[in-house]
C-alpha cells in the first residue's frame, strides 16, 4: 500500500513538474437486471471509446491489462461473485475500478414480515426481501426498504424446513446520505421440539472512517452448525452513538436493505 | 422468463493503477468522432486568477466584433471579455451574483445581453458593456407564480422579432414568452408528466436551419432530452439524448453543440463531455464522450469515456469553428477552447 502511495506521489509530482496532465478514462457502463439471480446473472459492459478495452475479473483480483478483455456478456452463475472492471487504452491513465457482487438465490422463502419501515421507503410490496431485485447504489429505488429507527425486527419463513446453515442480507451503505450498516445482526432460528427461538449467529460491526463511496454491503452471516428450521427471526441493532467526524447532527442513522437469502 | 437489463451504478474502487509507464497529456488529445474531431486548449485564458478569478463559469458567447463573452458567478467581475486568443480586454459586473444564462442578441445593428440571474430572480437585459436597458421579474402576469423566489430562470433565447423565451429552469420549468419591451405573451411547458412538459428547462434557443420552419428547441435536461416547440409554444417533438445532462442547445451552421453536465450513469461525478448533433438531430460527436451509435435508429446510452472535463456547462462557437467551454463547479477552472482538426 505504501509502495503504491509513493508511486501516486511520484506521478503527481512528474506531473507537476512537466506542467501538464494526463486524461484517465472513465469507467465501463454494466447492464444487468439485478445483482440477485437464481440460475445465472447476464452481464452486458459497454465502453464506446476508439483502442480502449474493458479488463475484468471474477475471481477477486483486482483487474490490470493482463486480466480478460471484456468481448460478449458473461454469465455469473457463482453465489458471491463479484465483478470488478477497468477500461484501458493506448493513450489514456487507466480508469477507476468498478466492482458488483452477484448473489444467488438461497431456499425458498414462503413469506416475510418486517417492523414497519420509514414511510419514505416503504419497498416494493410483500415480496421486496426475497424477490430477486435490487443491489442498486440509489437509495430511492423502491428495491429498497429503510428504517431509521434503533431495533427492526424480522421473521422469515421458509416454504419447508430445511438445513440452514448461513444468512445472508444486502445492506446499502452510504455515509453521505447517513445509510450505516446495522451496529449488530442476530439471527434466531426456531427449534421444531422446543417450539421456541434459539440463537443461530451473530455479527457486529464498526464504522470504517475510510469508506468514502456509496457501496451495496451483502452481509453473510454462516452459524457453526447447520439446523433444520423453517422460521428465521433476524434483529437489526442500529449505531446508536454515531462518532464525531461524520458530518451533520441527527439522531438516528439509516439502515437500508433489499434482499435476504437463506441457505 | 427474460428479465430485463438495464445500465447500473457500480461502486467505484481506489484508484489504482499508477505504474503505467508514460501517457500522453490532455494538451496531446484529439477529441470527437467523424467530422466534428478537436484539439483541446486547457490553457486559452490567459487572466491572471489574482485579478480576474472565476467561480462557476456559466455560459459564454461571441459578439459581432469577434470577442468571446464569459459570465461567471463570481461578482469581481461577472463578464470577462477576451479576444479569440485568450487575452483578457476587458471585464465588467459586480451585481449578479446568481449569473447563470448568457445570450447576445443583435438588436437592429447592435449587441445586447440578455443575463438570467438565480438568485435575483430576474432577467437582466444589457448593453454589451454592462448598462442595464431592461429588468425582467418574476411572471406573475403568468398566474403561475406567487412570489419571486419560486422563479428561477435559467436561460433566454430571442426571436428574429425581439421576443423574448425565458426558461425558469430551475424553478417551474415554464417558458415564459415577453415581446421585445418585456411585455408578456405568453407561457408553456412546466412540470408535468405529458410529452410536451419539462423537468430541468435548462436551455433554450431558436432553430432557425429551417428558414421555412423556425422553432425552438428546449432542454429537459433531468429527462436527457431536447423538445421542440413552435414559437407561439406548441410542443412539437422530443429529441432523446439518453445518458446526456444536456445544457443549453447552442446552434452554428448545421450543427447544435451542447454540453453534457454529466452522464446519467456517474450523477454527482464530473462525467461531463461535449455532444454534436447534425441538422437532422442525430449526435455525429462526443467530446470526452462515447462514440455515438444507433440500434435501430435509437441513440444508445451516452456517457463520458474519458475524462477532459468534469461539468461542462456550455459550449460557445465563434466564427471559425473553434469551441469554448465552460465549466460549473470545476475546481474554478477558466474556460477550455478546442481548435477543430480537419
Amino acid at each position: 500500500m505504501r509502495t503504491l502511495f509513493n508511486i501516486f506521489i511520484a506521478l503527481v509530482s512528474c506531473q507537476i513538474c512537466l506542467g501538464q496532465k494526463s486524461v484517465q478514462l472513465a469507467p465501463a457502463l454494466l447492464k444487468y437486471s439485478s445483482v440477485f439471480f437464481k440460475d445465472a446473472a447476464k452481464v452486458e459492459m459497454k465502453f464506446a471509446q476508439e483502442g480502449a478495452n474493458i479488463y475484468y475479473t471474477l475471481d477477486g483480483q483486482l483487474p490490470t491489462e493482463k486480466s480478460t478483455i471484456y468481448k460478449k456478456p458473461i454469465r455469473i452463475n457463482k453465489n458471491l461473485t463479484t465483478l470488478q472492471v477497468m477500461t484501458s487504452g493506448p493513450s489514456f491513465l487507466p480508469s477507476e475500478i468498478i466492482s458488483t457482487t452477484f448473489i444467488k438465490d438461497g431456499l425458498p422463502i414462503q413469506s416475510e414480515q418486517h417492523s414497519a419501515p420509514n414511510e419514505k421507503y416503504k419497498g416494493n410490496g410483500p415480496n421486496t426481501l426475497f424477490d430477486n431485485e435490487g443491489g442498486l447504489l440509489n437509495m430511492k429505488s423502491p428495491t429498497w426498504i429503510g428504517y431509521q429507527q434503533d431495533t427492526i425486527e424480522i421473521l422469515v419463513e421458509l416454504k419447508s424446513a430445511k438445513k440452514v446453515q448461513s444468512v445472508l442480507i444486502d445492506f446499502l451503505q452510504d455515509y453521505k446520505n447517513w445509510v450505516f450498516l446495522p451496529q449488530l445482526i442476530r439471527v434466531d432460528y426456531l427449534n421444531a421440539d422446543t417450539k421456541q427461538f434459539e440463537s443461530f449467529v451473530e455479527s457486529s460491526f464498526e464504522l470504517n472512517k475510510s469508506i468514502v463511496a456509496p457501496e451495496c454491503r451483502p452481509i453473510m452471516l454462516t452459524a457453526g452448525n447447520k439446523m433444520v428450521t423453517n422460521q428465521l427471526k433476524i434483529k437489526l441493532y442500529g449505531i446508536k452513538n454515531l462518532p464525531d467526524w461524520l458530518p451533520g447532527k441527527r439522531r438516528h442513522g439509516w439502515i437500508f436493505l433489499d434482499e435476504i437469502k437463506v441457505y | 422468463m427474460q428479465r430485463r437489463s438495464f445500465i447500473r451504478n457500480s461502486s467505484l474502487g481506489t484508484i489504482g493503477f499508477l505504474s503505467q509507464p508514460s501517457f500522453p497529456f490532455l494538451e496531446d488529445s484529439l477529441l470527437g468522432h467523424n467530422n466534428k474531431r478537436y484539439r483541446l486548449d486547457t490553457k486559452w485564458s490567459k487572466a491572471d486568477v489574482a485579478t480576474n478569478p472565476v467561480n462557476d463559469c456559466h455560459e459564454m458567447v461571441q459578439d459581432s466584433k469577434g470577442r468571446i463573452v464569459l459570465l461567471t458567478n463570481e461578482v469581481k467581475n461577472n463578464v470577462i471579455i477576451y479576444d479569440k486568443a485568450g487575452k483578457l480586454l476587458t471585464t465588467w459586473g459586480h451585481e449578479y451574483p446568481g449569473a447563470h444564462g448568457l445570450t447576445l442578441f443583435n438588436e437592429n445593428g447592435t449587441d445586447v445581453l440578455f443575463i438570467c440571474d438565480n438568485s435575483r430572480h430576474q432577467v437582466i437585459k444589457t448593453t454589451i458593456d454592462g448598462r442595464v436597458l431592461l429588468v425582467l421579474d418574476y411572471p406573475k402576469e403568468t398566474g403561475q407564480y406567487t412570489k419571486a423566489t419560486e422563479y428561477v430562470p435559467t436561460e433566454t433565447a430571442i426571436a428574429p422579432n425581439g421576443d423574448i423565451y425565458v426558461a425558469d429552469g430551475y424553478g417551474k420549468d415554464f417558458i415564459i414568452q415577453y415581446d421585445s419591451k418585456g411585455r408578456y405573451i405568453n407561457h408553456f411547458g412546466g412540470k408535468g408528466p405529458e410529452a410536451k412538459h419539462l423537468s430541468n428547462a435548462h436551455g433554450i434557443c431558436v432553430d432557425q436551419r429551417d428558414p421555412l420552419h423556425p422553432c425552438l428547441i428546449v432542454t429537459s435536461r433531468q429527462q436527457n432530452a431536447f423538445k421542440r416547440y413552435t414559437l407561439n409554444g406548441v410542443y412539437i417533438d422530443t429529441i432523446p439524448l439518453p445518458g446526456a445532462w444536456v445544457c443549453r442547445p447552442v446552434i452554428k451552421g448545421d450543427y447544435l453543440y451542447a454540453a453534457v453536465l454529466q452522464s446519467n450513469t456517474l450523477q454527482g461525478k464530473q462525467s461531463g463531455f461535449v455532444t454534436i448533433l447534425d441538422k437532422n438531430f442525430k449526435v455525429v460527436s462526443n467530446l470526452g464522450g462515447s462514440q455515438p451509435q444507433y440500434v435501430d435508429h435509437k441513440l444508445e446510452e451516452m456517457y463520458q469515456t474519458a475524462k477532459y472535463f468534469q461539468y461542462p456547462h456550455d459550449v460557445c462557437v465563434d466564427d471559425e469553428e473553434n469551441l469554448y467551454v465552460a465549466q460549473w463547479n470545476s475546481g474554478k477552472v477558466y474556460p477550455y477552447k478546442l481548435s477543430p482538426v480537419i
